[in-house]
């Protein structure tokens, strides 16, 4: 194609220029030469000759120029002229060049960082085909009150559902992995045969499960993930048909998943062996959860109302057998929402800082900018009037920009990529975290932001001789000291305004910083110290009855506290401070105000414990008793109550001999025979400290964390591990952890946090001041001959430096003032986020105020100091 | 016969280059005199203009340079036509012959 070989040719010109343009010298003296030649021939003497065949030729300087505009690439040469040229001038203004290109830098790579996140997370799709018709479905008598469904209600679901075009169950649990390598405790997702249909997932090798395979008599299979694939038989190793032991039941491998897929719908499993169904004798336990697919023609609205009405028939089919609760209902819920939970405020509360930081920098650079924009205006004036053309200023100008921009850019995409890198490793409990990478679109928009703005505020020097026709008042020597009132007023704009934005973001750190410390303080309810936990599961094949599961804890228990060096010892299926997933909750009707007619049964936190749990974790014995062994015998089943739980629903009457039936059984009623000191089971910031503890052999409990009190943590682990070890050798224990470790990592996600907001905060206000800073330098420089001329009429230097720094703490003061508007307004949204203060607690603000104000004052200082300096027989004597 | 130092239109020079050379390499400085001497002295060629134009035609790949001696044992670059240039000379002239054959006409006519 011609126009191609024209542009190579174009850029071979380019890149060879010093040649050609030798080449062509050597050409044309060649021409003259013989020119001159021919005339001598004809006549005419040798200097006579010369100089007419270099008349006749033409300007030789003229040729010259005109064979190099022709060739080369004009503009790209002309641009990198520019560029080097940039590079020259910069390096002589070496405090506009750093700074800008760090401002640049921290806008960029902050927002990109942080917007990747945002954007994987919170925007992105969930990676399934068509995600927004997925849904989980969990069963609730009321929006508070949720629990799982039960097989009986699945196996119902299936029969009967319409809306959906396929429904799966599954359930999260550990298994002890045998028969490939060394066993170990893994976490496997046990899923019905529809599971991976529901989701869309197909298997990178072999297949999924078949019709059939989840019910009970089919021979049990399993899909693997693809690193524990790796694990065991090597990577890339052909797995299909090989047998693995899970629980001790051994399962034939059918299909390996691709490497990406190590979570599906929220669960991280790394296997998903089969679950499967029997015909249950009762409605209950509820133990599974339930995710389904609804049809491309039908809505959750419709899915709700049907799940509804099948809720409603099979009540009374399962009414003899103990299930009571009739406004119990399966209920839908948008996957996605149940994914995400309660992270979006958090990361939507991040980008806002990480956003006001980007402001405060783009609106730095833009002062920037514009302040080496008025010192500039004399060059350009003086270039217009020797023949530069606009365009031509234009198009330095614009360039130079380029070239600050382009540095602060790459440096923004260094701390993107190492900030992405750092936040990942963080413990931020960010869901989807394996699908977060760095966006290549992100950083595009933001980078198309910040330079844009640059280049925009590059190109400020030429507006005014634009707009002002000639550049000749520019010329006037006193034309910087009567800069033009609309640049200094929108500089100062500008620096009120990061002001402004700094105070919201010191706000919003103070407020997470407060309410972490006051979280620390917090009384959990039992003492951390001297306390160790280990999670024990007993798996269903070797516990296959209830008598067993009880035999072995009994067993268990005794072993533990006989042990020396234990001073107290128990268990329990909830174990404080744990987040909101892991306690059970179950509903109640108090017999002596029972709940009416279309009134939904309350509910609280259930806990299974043994005895010794109150000891073991020194949850105070307010009233009346523990259960102990003699309840076990006959009688009436008993419970204990938290202090909370008492107040709540027995404020004014004695609560103890209380009865109660549980979770709708009406068969039998429960007493309560003591009450015990509220434990933060919820979290160190939850607000509901209610709770229920049965005795754990009123229950089938089969993983329960056992708590023992002593001195020596690891003596005390390893006596325990000795005594379990004797009674069941293959029995992990797992989740091993001092209750002072476990007490603190609870801590650990506010704590991140809170530093990563309080960083995004300090760079704020650094900047911030770096921008008071800047706009004072330069005020004092351009005003130096008034503040001379002030001086020498017998001001002090301390008027000087007041007059400086009055007006730097006056752009403050503005900023403060609007900052403290907006945290007003943006305390709404704060609110949930903070524990135990106000976002609007006047101190607070006030102290925040009075902080920035004295961060200002420090940044008005130098220039002041340099201004009270000035002395006025040098700046007087002229510019 | 008056010299014409007119602004030649640029494809006209072009074609009286490449014509020149279709009788054999030449230097830039023989083929303005070519020019010269071949249209009888009509068409003297803006001497500067030349060597950008060769320059033009060389990217467009209808000439190819290279630094030979010449007689006088002298470094020059001589030009040689390509066959694209052939292709387009041909054009060129064919175009040339319709628009003098038309303006030919036109002045007879009225």
């Amino acid at each position: 194609m011609g126009w191609m070989r024209g542009l190579w040719e174009r850029v071979r010109e380019m890149l060879q220029r010093e040649r050609f343009e030798d080449e062509l010298d050597e050409e044309i003296a060649f021409h003259l030469e013989r020119e001159a030649e021919r005339l001598m021939a004809a006549g005419l003497d040798p200097d006579f000759a010369r100089a007419e065949a270099r008349r006749r030729f033409g300007d030789v300087s003229r040729v010259r120029e005109d064979a190099r505009d022709v060739s080369g690439v004009p503009w790209l040469e002309c641009a990198l002229r520019d560029a080097r040229l940039a590079v020259r001038v910069l390096r002589r203004s070496p405090g506009f060049a750093a700074s800008a290109i760090l401002t640049l830098g921290l806008g960029i790579g902050a927002t990109s960082a942080i917007f990747s996140v945002v954007d994987s997370v919170l925007l992105e799709p969930l990676p399934y085909p068509d995600p927004d018709r997925l849904v989980r479905i969990v069963q609730q008598n009321s929006p508070e009150n949720r629990w799982n469904i039960s097989v009986a209600d699945f196996l119902a679901l299936e029969e009967r559902q319409e809306v959906f075009e396929s429904v799966a169950a599954y359930q999260v649990a550990g298994a002890a992995l045998s028969g490939a390598g060394p066993p170990e405790q893994i976490t496997v997702g046990r899923v019905t045969a529809d599971w991976f249909r529901v989701l869309g997932v197909e298997p990178a090798e072999g297949r999924t499960f078949l019709e059939g395979e989840d019910r009970g008599g089919a021979s049990p299979v399993v899909v693997l993930g693809s690193a524990l694939r790796d694990r065991l038989l090597g990577p890339g190793a052909d797995a299909l048909g090989t047998r693995v032991l899970l629980d001790g039941v051994p399962h034939t491998v059918v299909g390996v998943l691709e490497p990406g897929r190590a979570t599906l719908a929220g669960v991280a499993a790394e296997a998903w062996p089969v679950l499967r169904l029997e015909t249950p004798p009762r409605r209950g336990p509820f133990t599974l959860r339930g995710l389904a697919r609804l049809r491309v023609d039908r809505t959750l609205e419709d899915a709700r109302t049907e799940l509804d009405e099948i809720s409603r028939a099979i009540f009374p089919l399962w009414v003899d057998t103990g299930f009571r609760d009739e406004q119990a209902r399966m209920t839908p819920y948008r996957l996605e929402a149940l994914v995400l939970g309660d992270v979006r405020a958090d990361l939507w509360l991040i980008f806002g800082a990480v956003a006001g930081v980007l402001l405060i920098a783009v609106s730095n650079v833009g002062n920037l900018f514009l302040v080496r924009a008025a010192a500039r205006e004399r060059e350009m004036a003086l270039r217009a009037s020797l023949g530069a053309t606009r365009v031509r200023l234009a198009a330095q100008l614009v360039v130079e920009s380029l070239v600050v921009a382009g540095a602060g850019g790459l440096a923004g995409l260094l701390l993107a990529w190492t900030g992405l890198e750092a936040l990942l490793r963080a413990d931020l409990a960010i869901p989807r975290v394996e699908e977060i990478g760095l966006d290549g679109s992100v950083l595009v928009v933001v980078g198309a932001i910040t330079l844009g703005s640059a280049v925009l505020f590059g190109l400020a020097p030429l507006v005014r001789s634009f707009s002002a026709g000639t550049g000749r008042t520019a010329l006037r020597t006193d034309s910087l000291a009567r800069d033009a009132q609309g640049w200094s007023r929108l500089r100062a704009g500008l620096v009120s305004a990061e002001f402004a934005v700094a105070f919201i973001l010191t706000t919003g750190a103070g407020l997470l910083v407060a309410s972490f410390v006051r979280l620390q303080s917090v009384d959990p309810g039992y003492d951390a110290a001297d306390a160790v936990a280990v999670q024990l599961s007993l798996p269903a094949a070797r516990y296959p009855a209830y008598e067993d599961v009880q035999l072995f804890w009994q067993d268990a228990l005794r072993g533990i506290s006989e042990t020396p060096g234990v001073e107290a010892s128990g268990l329990g299926a909830a174990l404080p401070p744990a987040g909101s997933g892991s306690a059970g909750t179950n509903n109640f009707d108090l017999l002596d105000r029972p709940i009416g007619d279309g009134e939904s049964e309350p509910a609280s936190l259930w806990n299974l414990a043994s005895p010794g749990f109150f000891a073991a974790l020194r949850v105070p014995l307010l009233r009346g008793r523990i259960f102990d062994e003699r309840d076990r015998e006959g009688g009436e089943p008993v419970v204990v109550v938290s202090e909370s739980w008492a107040r709540r629903y027995y404020p004014d009457r004695e609560v103890l001999g209380a009865r109660l039936y549980a979770g709708g059984d009406r068969s039998v009623a429960m007493t309560v025979v003591g009450i015990v000191g509220d434990v933060k089971y919820l979290g160190l910031d939850g607000i509901d400290d209610a709770a229920v503890y049965e005795p754990h052999w009123q229950g089938p409990l089969r993983t329960a964390h056992v708590v023992v009190r002593g001195r020596d943590a690891d003596a005390l682990v390893e006596r325990t591990r000795r005594q379990i070890g004797t009674l069941d050798p293959e029995l992990p224990l797992t989740n091993i952890e001092t209750m002072l470790e476990r007490t603190a990592d609870s801590l650990s996600r506010p704590r991140q946090w809170t530093i990563l907001l309080s960083l995004f905060a300090g760079a704020g206000l650094l900047l911030a001041c770096v921008g008071v800073y800047g706009v004072l330098s330069y005020y004092v420089r351009i005003q130096r001959k008034e503040i001379g001329i002030r001086v020498s009429l017998g001001a002090a230097p301390s008027t000087v430096r007041r007059l400086v720094i009055g007006r730097g703490m006056t752009l403050a003061a503005i900023g403060v003032a609007v900052g403290v508007g907006a945290s007003i307004y943006v305390a709404r949204w704060l609110r949930a986020l903070v524990f135990g203060v106000s976002p609007t607690d006047p101190l607070a603000l006030a102290l925040v105020g009075a902080g920035l104000m004295a961060v200002a004052f420090v940044a008005c200082a130098l220039p002041a100091i340099t201004a009270s300096r000035i002395d006025p027989a040098l700046t007087l004597k002229g510019d | 016969m008056s010299i014409l130092r007119s602004e030649l239109l640029r494809g006209t020079l072009d074609l009286m280059v490449l014509k020149t050379l279709t009788r054999g390499p030449e230097h830039g400085w023989a083929i303005g005199q070519a020019i010269r001497s071949g249209s009888g002295g009509v068409f003297e060629v803006n001497q500067g203009s030349l060597y950008p134009a060769l320059q033009r035609m060389k990217r467009r790949g209808w000439l190819t340079a290279e630094w030979r001696l010449t007689e006088g044992n002298r470094r020059a670059r001589f030009y040689t036509l390509t066959a694209a240039g052939r292709r387009q000379l041909d054009q060129e002239e064919r175009a040339w012959g319709m628009t003098s054959a038309a303006l030919d006409r036109l002045l007879r006519t009225t």
